[in-house]
């Protein structure tokens, strides 16, 4: 992992909910309502941190019938110490206004 | 100076187009009818052609945003999750940094290559149509003939868009098939379509360029036989 990495508020946000029950598989659903993100910044969010290895997914294995199985997210070893990073910084993250793109972590990308 | 009408203009360019959507809306409705047959509504529907258009290496992430889409009850919220994920699945974000960014671009232009390639050529000639009818309304009004230098110039740079703008339906269907998009459809329905409307305005012409009752119908005043180019060059004429 590059810890030299900058991290977006939103992105920090989405990192700390899931770090807040690492073992916990999450959808992505729950994870907009928890962080007030739309799914237009939530899922582009979701798809950087699995390519960088900061997030494994996997589908559900029991789901409703007549559905299809969904997205379950969970913070890789990776991803926890990101967290323990950012959560070091003392960066918070809930305070920032989403029209600052930065708060000196940049995105994730 | 002999013209066309404006409607038979309209007739002569929106035909092929007309084809087009038919042969597609119905390749693509039959093809639905023989899926799954899951109802969908309007987010889903909307949202799940989207993802069709997908990249192959980003369509797990379309299916799992349609699944999310799924558990989600409430027609507001379903609308506004739709939405999000409907931008993510035609503009998904940009991939890492890859050692090949000439690779990682053509992935990125992927997923519109089939939707382009019946876009592209379909604007084309509907821009030179409408170009024509308006460049002739202004002659009529002004009551000349002929277009002024600047004018001709300008006219000249938009036959020469709207010819590339059909051309480019050819390559563009062609790498959206080696992309391997969903909606293979899409991609065969752009090339056939641009690989055809030369054909097709080279065998109108032929029809305009004819003495009788076909050129009669077009509304030509000078029925007497014409090269078929210069009959193409007239249909561009007011």
């Amino acid at each position: 992992m590059k810890r030299s990495r900058r991290v977006s508020p939103q992105t920090a946000s989405v990192v700390v909910a899931l770090a807040a029950e690492p073992q916990a598989r999450r959808y992505g659903y729950d994870l907009c309502q928890e962080t007030g993100l739309k799914a237009g910044t939530m899922y582009p969010i979701l798809i950087r941190l699995v390519d960088q290895g900061l997030l494994e997914t996997n589908w559900e294995e029991t789901h409703a019938p007549g559905r299809p199985p969904r997205h379950l997210y969970r913070l890789t070893a990776s991803g926890l110490a990101l967290a323990r990073d950012l959560a070091r910084a003392a960066v918070p993250a809930t305070e920032a206004k989403p029209s600052r793109p930065h708060l000196g972590l940049e995105g994730a990308k | 100076m002999t013209s066309l009408s404006s409607g038979w203009l309209v007739l002569i360019f929106a035909l092929p187009v007309a084809v087009l959507f038919c042969l597609s809306g119905g390749v693509a409705w039959a093809g639905r009818s023989m899926g799954d047959g899951v109802t969908v509504d309007w987010p889903r529907r909307l949202l799940a052609s989207a993802v069709g258009l997908m990249p192959e290496d980003g369509r797990g992430w379309g299916s799992a945003m349609l699944a999310e889409l799924d558990a989600i009850a409430g027609r507001v919220e379903r609308l506004r999750f739709g939405a999000g994920c409907l931008r993510i699945a035609l503009f998904p974000p940009a991939p890492a940094q890859g050692s090949h960014p000439w690779l990682d671009a053509a992935r990125r232009l992927s997923p519109g290559c089939g939707a382009l390639s019946i876009l592209l050529p379909v604007t084309g000639p509907a821009l030179l149509c409408i170009g024509t009818i308006v460049i002739g309304g202004l002659e009529r009004r002004n009551d000349v003939h002929g277009l002024g230098v600047l004018m001709e110039t300008r006219v000249g740079v938009a036959v020469i868009a709207a010819v590339a703008s059909i051309a480019l339906g050819m390559p563009l269907g062609i790498a959206g098939l080696l992309q391997a998009e969903r909606c293979r459809w899409l991609s065969v329905a752009g090339s056939v379509f641009s690989a055809s409307i030369f054909p097709y305005l080279f065998v109108v012409s032929l029809v305009v360029g004819r003495p009788g009752a076909a050129a009669g119908a077009a509304g030509l005043s000078d029925p007497a036989p014409r090269e078929p180019v210069d009959a193409i060059l007239k249909l561009f004429e007011t």
